[in-house]
Protein backbone atom coordinates (compact mmCIF):
# COMPACT_ATOMS: atom_id res chain seq x y z
CA UNK A 1 0.00 0.00 0.00
CA UNK A 2 0.93 3.38 -0.58
CA UNK A 3 3.33 5.68 1.76
CA UNK A 4 1.55 8.70 0.82
CA UNK A 5 -0.53 10.01 3.63
CA UNK A 6 -3.01 12.88 4.22
CA UNK A 7 -3.63 12.73 8.16
CA UNK A 8 -6.49 15.24 8.94
CA UNK A 9 -6.36 14.85 12.46
CA UNK A 10 -2.85 15.26 13.43
CA UNK A 11 -3.01 18.77 11.00
CA UNK A 12 -5.96 19.82 12.72
CA UNK A 13 -4.33 19.33 16.27
CA UNK A 14 -0.71 20.32 15.02
CA UNK A 15 -1.69 23.99 13.95
CA UNK A 16 -4.70 24.38 16.38
CA UNK A 17 -6.69 25.58 13.68
CA UNK A 18 -10.83 26.25 13.12
CA UNK A 19 -10.07 25.30 9.35
CA UNK A 20 -12.57 22.75 7.99
CA UNK A 21 -11.01 19.06 7.55
CA UNK A 22 -12.40 18.92 3.55
CA UNK A 23 -10.25 22.76 3.14
CA UNK A 24 -7.17 20.90 4.71
CA UNK A 25 -7.86 17.71 2.22
CA UNK A 26 -7.68 19.98 -1.23
CA UNK A 27 -5.10 22.12 -0.28
CA UNK A 28 -2.98 18.96 0.49
CA UNK A 29 -4.57 16.67 -2.73
CA UNK A 30 -3.10 19.45 -4.95
CA UNK A 31 0.11 18.44 -4.22
CA UNK A 32 0.01 15.04 -5.54
CA UNK A 33 -0.19 13.95 -9.45
CA UNK A 34 -1.94 12.01 -11.35
CA UNK A 35 -1.90 8.34 -10.43
CA UNK A 36 -0.62 8.78 -6.85
CA UNK A 37 -2.18 6.62 -4.54
CA UNK A 38 -3.04 7.94 -1.09
CA UNK A 39 -4.44 7.27 2.08
CA UNK A 40 -6.61 9.87 3.93
CA UNK A 41 -6.66 9.86 7.39
CA UNK A 42 -9.93 11.32 9.93
CA UNK A 43 -11.61 11.17 13.10
CA UNK A 44 -14.41 12.73 11.23
CA UNK A 45 -17.09 10.20 10.18
CA UNK A 46 -18.65 13.36 8.56
CA UNK A 47 -15.78 14.31 6.65
CA UNK A 48 -15.07 10.38 5.96
CA UNK A 49 -18.20 10.14 3.85
CA UNK A 50 -17.41 13.19 2.18
CA UNK A 51 -14.17 12.41 1.26
CA UNK A 52 -15.87 8.90 -0.09
CA UNK A 53 -18.10 11.27 -2.68
CA UNK A 54 -15.85 13.94 -3.83
CA UNK A 55 -14.00 12.18 -5.98
CA UNK A 56 -15.78 13.14 -9.04
CA UNK A 57 -15.51 16.97 -8.20
CA UNK A 58 -11.73 16.75 -7.18
CA UNK A 59 -10.43 14.89 -9.51
CA UNK A 60 -10.04 11.42 -7.72
CA UNK A 61 -11.26 8.02 -7.58
CA UNK A 62 -11.95 6.34 -4.42
CA UNK A 63 -9.99 2.55 -4.31
CA UNK A 64 -11.28 1.76 -0.64
CA UNK A 65 -12.33 2.87 2.79
CA UNK A 66 -12.46 1.52 6.13
CA UNK A 67 -13.51 2.36 9.83
CA UNK A 68 -10.79 1.36 12.20
CA UNK A 69 -12.07 2.82 14.91
CA UNK A 70 -14.98 5.34 16.29
CA UNK A 71 -12.18 7.78 16.25
CA UNK A 72 -10.27 7.00 13.29
CA UNK A 73 -11.73 6.59 9.40
CA UNK A 74 -9.51 5.62 5.93
CA UNK A 75 -10.07 6.17 2.54
CA UNK A 76 -7.66 4.75 -0.23
CA UNK A 77 -7.65 7.41 -2.72
CA UNK A 78 -6.13 7.38 -6.69
CA UNK A 79 -5.81 11.24 -8.23
CA UNK A 80 -6.67 10.57 -11.81
CA UNK B 1 -31.01 14.81 28.77
CA UNK B 2 -33.13 17.42 27.78
CA UNK B 3 -36.01 17.28 25.90
CA UNK B 4 -34.54 19.85 23.22
CA UNK B 5 -31.98 16.82 22.44
CA UNK B 6 -32.80 14.20 19.60
CA UNK B 7 -30.70 11.13 20.20
CA UNK B 8 -29.85 9.41 16.44
CA UNK B 9 -31.90 6.17 17.22
CA UNK B 10 -34.67 7.76 18.18
CA UNK B 11 -35.03 9.59 15.37
CA UNK B 12 -34.39 7.13 13.26
CA UNK B 13 -37.22 5.29 14.37
CA UNK B 14 -39.82 8.44 14.07
CA UNK B 15 -38.40 9.36 10.35
CA UNK B 16 -41.65 9.97 7.72
CA UNK B 17 -44.25 10.72 10.45
CA UNK B 18 -46.36 13.06 9.91
CA UNK B 19 -45.86 16.60 11.58
CA UNK B 20 -42.01 15.89 11.68
CA UNK B 21 -39.64 17.89 9.81
CA UNK B 22 -36.02 17.12 9.57
CA UNK B 23 -33.71 20.17 8.45
CA UNK B 24 -29.73 19.69 7.79
CA UNK B 25 -28.53 23.31 8.27
CA UNK B 26 -25.31 23.43 6.51
CA UNK B 27 -22.12 26.18 6.63
CA UNK B 28 -20.66 24.54 3.11
CA UNK B 29 -23.84 22.03 1.84
CA UNK B 30 -21.26 21.26 -1.19
CA UNK B 31 -19.54 19.12 0.99
CA UNK B 32 -22.35 18.03 3.13
CA UNK B 33 -26.31 17.74 2.54
CA UNK B 34 -25.55 17.92 -1.15
CA UNK B 35 -23.37 14.81 -0.98
CA UNK B 36 -25.72 12.61 1.07
CA UNK B 37 -28.42 13.54 3.93
CA UNK B 38 -30.67 11.60 6.28
CA UNK B 39 -33.77 10.77 4.25
CA UNK B 40 -36.51 13.27 4.15
CA UNK B 41 -34.12 16.34 5.37
CA UNK B 42 -34.72 19.49 3.89
CA UNK B 43 -32.09 22.55 3.53
CA UNK B 44 -31.02 25.67 5.54
CA UNK B 45 -28.28 26.69 4.00
CA UNK B 46 -26.74 29.28 6.67
CA UNK B 47 -25.23 31.72 4.63
CA UNK B 48 -28.05 32.43 2.42
CA UNK B 49 -31.29 31.32 4.15
CA UNK B 50 -30.55 32.44 7.99
CA UNK B 51 -28.55 35.80 7.35
CA UNK B 52 -30.29 39.08 5.63
CA UNK B 53 -28.35 40.29 2.67
CA UNK B 54 -26.75 43.00 1.48
CA UNK B 55 -26.72 44.13 5.84
CA UNK B 56 -24.75 42.07 7.77
CA UNK B 57 -27.85 40.14 10.21
CA UNK B 58 -29.97 37.24 10.59
CA UNK B 59 -33.40 37.19 8.97
CA UNK B 60 -35.70 39.29 9.88
CA UNK B 61 -39.08 37.94 10.94
CA UNK B 62 -41.07 38.14 7.32
CA UNK B 63 -37.83 36.16 6.41
CA UNK B 64 -38.63 33.72 8.76
CA UNK B 65 -41.69 33.28 7.69
CA UNK B 66 -40.80 32.95 4.03
CA UNK B 67 -37.92 30.88 4.83
CA UNK B 68 -40.34 27.89 6.96
CA UNK B 69 -43.43 28.63 4.57
CA UNK B 70 -40.98 27.55 1.78
CA UNK B 71 -39.92 24.76 3.28
CA UNK B 72 -43.26 23.91 4.15
CA UNK B 73 -43.24 23.87 7.85
CA UNK B 74 -45.96 24.67 9.72
CA UNK B 75 -46.49 26.33 13.07
CA UNK B 76 -47.10 23.31 15.23
CA UNK B 77 -44.33 20.91 13.46
CA UNK B 78 -41.66 19.61 15.23
CA UNK B 79 -38.44 20.08 13.77
CA UNK B 80 -34.85 18.69 14.64
CA UNK B 81 -32.24 20.19 13.64
CA UNK B 82 -28.76 18.94 12.46
CA UNK B 83 -26.04 19.84 10.46
CA UNK B 84 -22.12 20.01 9.71
CA UNK B 85 -19.11 21.68 11.60
CA UNK B 86 -20.15 19.81 14.85
CA UNK B 87 -23.60 20.79 14.60
CA UNK B 88 -23.11 24.69 15.19
CA UNK B 89 -25.40 26.09 12.58
CA UNK B 90 -28.04 23.95 13.84
CA UNK B 91 -27.66 25.38 16.90
CA UNK B 92 -27.52 29.01 15.25
CA UNK B 93 -31.02 27.96 13.77
CA UNK B 94 -31.93 26.89 16.95
CA UNK B 95 -30.94 30.74 18.52
CA UNK B 96 -33.05 31.92 15.54
CA UNK B 97 -36.29 29.69 15.94
CA UNK B 98 -36.04 30.77 19.85
CA UNK B 99 -36.24 34.31 18.75
CA UNK B 100 -39.12 33.62 16.56
CA UNK B 101 -40.99 31.85 19.06
CA UNK B 102 -41.33 27.87 17.18
CA UNK B 103 -40.70 26.11 20.11
CA UNK B 104 -41.11 22.59 18.79
CA UNK B 105 -37.61 22.33 18.13
CA UNK B 106 -34.94 19.94 18.69
CA UNK B 107 -31.62 19.11 18.01
CA UNK B 108 -30.04 15.42 16.80
CA UNK B 109 -27.31 14.61 19.31
CA UNK B 110 -24.36 14.58 17.51
CA UNK B 111 -25.32 16.12 14.35
CA UNK B 112 -24.36 14.28 10.84
CA UNK B 113 -21.22 13.03 12.20
CA UNK B 114 -22.81 10.79 14.19
CA UNK B 115 -25.66 9.62 12.18
CA UNK B 116 -22.82 8.74 9.66
CA UNK B 117 -20.90 7.18 12.51
CA UNK B 118 -23.54 4.88 13.41
CA UNK B 119 -24.29 4.11 9.71
CA UNK B 120 -27.46 5.17 9.39
CA UNK B 121 -29.34 5.57 6.04
CA UNK B 122 -28.19 8.87 3.87
CA UNK B 123 -29.29 9.88 0.57
CA UNK B 124 -29.19 12.90 -2.26
CA UNK B 125 -32.93 12.71 -2.73
CA UNK B 126 -34.30 16.07 -2.29
CA UNK B 127 -37.80 15.97 -0.88
CA UNK B 128 -40.67 17.63 -2.86
CA UNK B 129 -42.15 19.91 -0.19
CA UNK B 130 -45.92 21.54 -0.40
CA UNK B 131 -45.30 25.26 0.86
CA UNK B 132 -47.10 26.17 3.99
CA UNK B 133 -48.50 29.33 5.31
CA UNK B 134 -46.05 29.78 7.90
CA UNK B 135 -46.97 33.30 10.40
CA UNK B 136 -44.93 33.81 13.56
CA UNK B 137 -46.65 34.67 16.80
CA UNK B 138 -44.47 35.94 18.95
CA UNK B 139 -40.84 37.23 18.27
CA UNK B 140 -38.27 37.69 21.49
CA UNK B 141 -34.85 38.97 20.99
CA UNK B 142 -33.99 38.91 24.28
CA UNK B 143 -31.66 36.19 24.12
CA UNK B 144 -29.85 38.63 21.92
CA UNK B 145 -26.87 41.33 22.56
CA UNK B 146 -25.54 43.87 20.62
CA UNK B 147 -22.47 45.56 20.21
CA UNK B 148 -24.02 48.42 22.60
CA UNK B 149 -25.25 45.94 24.91
CA UNK B 150 -21.71 44.52 25.74
CA UNK B 151 -19.99 47.82 25.58
CA UNK B 152 -22.59 49.25 28.53
CA UNK B 153 -22.02 46.01 30.50
CA UNK B 154 -18.34 45.43 30.62
CA UNK B 155 -16.98 44.58 34.00
CA UNK B 156 -20.20 44.46 35.45
CA UNK B 157 -20.15 42.03 38.34
CA UNK B 158 -23.59 40.87 37.20
CA UNK B 159 -22.46 39.89 33.40
CA UNK B 160 -20.09 37.17 32.44
CA UNK B 161 -18.63 37.25 29.47
CA UNK B 162 -18.32 33.81 28.02
CA UNK B 163 -15.60 33.66 24.64
CA UNK B 164 -16.28 29.99 23.49
CA UNK B 165 -13.27 29.97 20.79
CA UNK B 166 -10.27 28.54 20.66
CA UNK B 167 -7.61 29.06 23.23
CA UNK B 168 -5.69 30.53 20.40
CA UNK B 169 -8.13 32.83 19.30
CA UNK B 170 -8.50 34.03 22.91
CA UNK B 171 -5.16 34.96 23.24
CA UNK B 172 -4.83 36.87 19.80
CA UNK B 173 -2.80 34.39 18.12
CA UNK B 174 -5.07 33.31 15.56
CA UNK B 175 -7.91 35.87 13.90
CA UNK B 176 -9.47 33.84 10.92
CA UNK B 177 -8.21 31.28 8.76
CA UNK B 178 -7.20 33.01 5.56
CA UNK B 179 -9.95 30.39 3.84
CA UNK B 180 -12.52 33.14 5.70
CA UNK B 181 -11.72 36.25 4.60
CA UNK B 182 -14.86 37.87 5.44
CA UNK B 183 -14.57 37.13 9.27
CA UNK B 184 -10.98 38.30 9.54
CA UNK B 185 -10.63 41.37 12.18
CA UNK B 186 -8.27 43.55 12.05
CA UNK B 187 -7.20 42.52 15.93
CA UNK B 188 -7.07 39.67 17.76
CA UNK B 189 -7.58 39.13 21.69
CA UNK B 190 -11.28 39.07 23.24
CA UNK B 191 -13.27 41.25 24.81
CA UNK B 192 -11.79 42.61 28.50
CA UNK B 193 -12.78 40.28 31.48
CA UNK B 194 -14.08 37.52 29.43
CA UNK B 195 -13.09 34.08 30.38
CA UNK B 196 -12.50 31.48 27.79
CA UNK B 197 -14.51 28.42 27.61
CA UNK B 198 -14.19 27.03 24.54
CA UNK B 199 -17.52 25.54 23.35
CA UNK B 200 -16.02 21.80 22.81
CA UNK B 201 -15.42 21.18 26.15
CA UNK B 202 -19.12 20.43 26.36
CA UNK B 203 -18.84 17.32 23.97
CA UNK B 204 -17.91 14.32 23.35
CA UNK B 205 -14.88 13.43 20.95
CA UNK B 206 -18.06 12.08 18.74
CA UNK B 207 -19.97 15.44 18.65
CA UNK B 208 -22.06 13.88 21.21
CA UNK B 209 -22.97 16.02 24.39
CA UNK B 210 -21.45 15.10 27.17
CA UNK B 211 -23.54 14.27 30.30
CA UNK B 212 -25.19 17.03 32.14
CA UNK B 213 -23.75 16.99 35.33
CA UNK B 214 -20.14 17.01 33.52
CA UNK B 215 -21.35 19.99 32.01
CA UNK B 216 -23.32 21.77 34.75
CA UNK B 217 -19.72 21.41 36.77
CA UNK B 218 -17.50 22.54 34.32
CA UNK B 219 -19.40 26.03 33.63
CA UNK B 220 -20.20 26.39 37.16
CA UNK B 221 -16.33 26.42 38.63
CA UNK B 222 -15.28 29.00 35.79
CA UNK B 223 -18.08 31.16 37.39
CA UNK B 224 -20.61 30.70 34.81
CA UNK B 225 -23.72 30.72 36.91
CA UNK B 226 -27.78 31.04 36.73
CA UNK B 227 -27.60 33.70 38.82
CA UNK B 228 -25.81 36.03 36.98
CA UNK B 229 -26.33 37.25 33.02
CA UNK B 230 -24.96 35.38 30.76
CA UNK B 231 -23.10 36.38 27.13
CA UNK B 232 -21.60 33.73 24.85
CA UNK B 233 -19.69 34.92 21.61
CA UNK B 234 -16.80 33.78 19.02
CA UNK B 235 -16.09 34.83 15.70
CA UNK B 236 -19.43 34.81 13.91
CA UNK B 237 -21.54 33.49 16.65
CA UNK B 238 -22.03 29.91 15.40
CA UNK B 239 -20.26 28.31 18.20
CA UNK B 240 -21.57 31.31 20.69
CA UNK B 241 -25.17 29.32 19.55
CA UNK B 242 -23.68 26.03 20.60
CA UNK B 243 -23.00 27.11 23.58
CA UNK B 244 -26.25 29.11 24.04
CA UNK B 245 -27.95 25.76 23.25
CA UNK B 246 -25.97 23.71 25.95
CA UNK B 247 -26.33 26.77 28.70
CA UNK B 248 -30.17 27.50 27.75
CA UNK B 249 -31.66 24.24 26.93
CA UNK B 250 -29.56 21.56 28.72
CA UNK B 251 -28.83 23.53 32.12
CA UNK B 252 -31.92 25.86 31.99
CA UNK B 253 -30.39 29.37 32.33
CA UNK B 254 -32.65 32.00 31.37
CA UNK B 255 -30.61 34.64 31.61
CA UNK B 256 -28.27 34.13 28.69
CA UNK B 257 -27.85 36.07 25.28
CA UNK B 258 -25.86 35.48 22.15
CA UNK B 259 -24.09 38.44 21.03
CA UNK B 260 -24.12 37.26 17.50
CA UNK B 261 -21.84 40.09 16.08
CA UNK B 262 -18.90 38.35 18.25
CA UNK B 263 -15.35 39.27 17.52
CA UNK B 264 -15.67 39.78 13.44
CA UNK B 265 -17.23 42.62 14.75
CA UNK B 266 -15.69 43.33 17.98
CA UNK B 267 -11.93 42.80 16.65
CA UNK B 268 -13.39 45.52 13.78
CA UNK B 269 -14.87 47.91 15.68
CA UNK B 270 -13.06 51.67 16.15
CA UNK B 271 -12.16 52.49 19.60
CA UNK B 272 -13.47 48.86 21.08
CA UNK B 273 -11.90 47.89 23.65
CA UNK B 274 -9.36 44.63 23.82
CA UNK B 275 -7.33 42.56 25.87
CA UNK B 276 -4.86 39.78 25.23
CA UNK B 277 -3.81 38.44 28.48
CA UNK B 278 -4.77 35.48 30.09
Amino acid sequence: MTNNIIDLQRILEEEDCTKPSIEIFKDKLSSFKSGDEIIIVTSSADAWFAIRNMGDKFGYEVLKFWKESSTSYKVLIRRL
Amino acid sequence: MSTKVIQPEELRELLGREGLKVVEVDYDPSTAYELGHIPGALLIDWKKDLNKYPERDIIDPEGFEKLMSRLGISNDDLVVLYGDFNNWFAAFALWVFDLYGHENVKILNGGRNKWIELGYPMTKEVPSVSPSNYKISKVDLTKRATFIDVMKRLRDPNVVLVDVRSPAEYKGEVTAPPEYPNEAAQRGGHIPGAINIPWAKAVNEDGTLKPLEDIKKLYEELGVTPDKDVIVYCRIGERAAFTYFVLHHLLGYKRIKVYDGSWSEWGNMVGAPIETEV
